[in-house]
């Protein structure tokens, strides 16, 4: 592979930037076109930034901090707006997915599950995961008098959930 | 808490605005060339900067983040105006230039013959001096096509240079 970058330039542009004319830079220079070119580059660089550029910054003002802040901080508000806006129609779904869950999972616990075992077991071919749940179930409803607190305090932490997304959607 | 409530937070914000605001308006009006854009690229690099509030650790690091927005703010508005300044004079480019002088806007015109992208990789490397990885990261591109891109750049712009007259020799 043709080798492209001289290994020479980082060290003559530190002298050219330091001031330092080096007689082996020198020396360099008459036979490397790259290292001419990048000395050349940044010379003119350095002219174009400089007096005239300095004069021309010096002349510039600035908006204030107080104001730059202040713009910043009614963006920020026009975005959360915006952002809840954007966000409402999709935490209906949202919602509506929270209630299909739950009422999934009631009529799972609560039906003799014989239909739901024979699609897991012959059709997915996965009897051991419906045997694991179908236990963990029955145990469940088993101790379902004592369940009762739990699973009302999910449905409510739940529908906090769904109020505080509601009010404060997350950022875009 | 809301960045915008934090009392620190828009302190050291105010510090942070204080020592580059300058530097970094200069750098936005020579890469886009213009000097109300830059006004507006100024604003909003700023402005995106403070609803954000990065959580860096450094000023070195917050820099970046600001130059790399303003970087996209400068590339995207080029990509939409292109079309509008596509039959437009140099007159009418060089609006706003009065006050300066013959040799300056020579050299503006002379940069701007470089693409933004090409000038905004020129001015981070030779005015900021900023490494390759510190490029890379505010441009998106990797640290070895900075090096590849950056080294055509340059030759690009020797050839530029040297067809206005400017003579490497002398800078040596």
């Amino acid at each position: 592979m043709k080798k492209i970058f001289c290994s020479w330039e980082e060290a003559i542009l530190e002298g050219f930037d330091q001031g330092q004319p080096n007689p082996e830079h020198q020396e360099h220079l008459k036979t490397c076109s790259g290292c001419r070119d990048a000395l050349m580059v940044r010379s003119w660089m350095s002219d174009f930034t400089g007096i005239p550029a300095k004069t021309e910054l010096e002349l510039k003002k600035i908006p204030n901090f107080e104001s730059i802040w202040q713009g910043a901080k009614a963006d920020r508000k026009y975005d959360r707006e915006l952002e809840k806006k954007a966000m409402t129609p999709l935490l209906i779904p949202q919602f509506l997915t929270y209630i299909a869950a739950l009422i999934g999972l009631i009529l799972l616990l609560t039906s003799n599950l014989s239909q739901a075992r024979d699609v897991v077991t012959n059709k997915l071919k996965m009897g051991y995961l419906f045997d694991l749940l179908s236990l963990v179930g029955k145990k469940m409803l088993a101790l379902m008098p004592y369940l009762v607190i739990p699973i009302i305090f999910v449905l409510f932490l739940i529908a906090l959930h769904f109020l505080y997304s509601l009010f404060n959607p997350k950022k875009a | 808490m809301d960045i915008f409530e934090s009392k620190l937070k828009k302190e050291s914000f105010k510090i942070f605005y204080r020592k580059f605001s300058k530097p970094f308006w200069y750098f936005i009006l020579k890469t886009c060339g213009d000097e109300s854009l830059a006004d507006d690229v100024f604003q909003e690099s700023f402005y995106r900067f403070f609803r954000a509030a990065p959580e860096l650790s450094d000023e070195h690091q917050q820099k970046s983040y600001l130059y790399k927005t303003a970087v996209r703010l400068i590339i995207d508005q080029k990509k939409r105006l292109k079309v509008e300044t596509k039959y437009q004079t140099d007159d009418v480019t060089c609006n706003g230039n009065e006050k300066k002088n013959d040799l300056s806007i020579d050299m503006e015109k002379i940069f701007k013959m470089l693409k933004p992208r090409e000038r905004i990789l020129m001015w981070l490397a030779y005015v900021d001096g900023q490494p390759h990885t510190e490029i890379a990261r505010i441009t998106g591109n990797r640290e070895r096509s900075i090096r590849v891109q950056l080294f055509r750049i340059r030759k690009k712009f020797a050839e530029i240079l040297k067809s206005h007259g400017y003579a490497g020799e002398e800078s040596v």
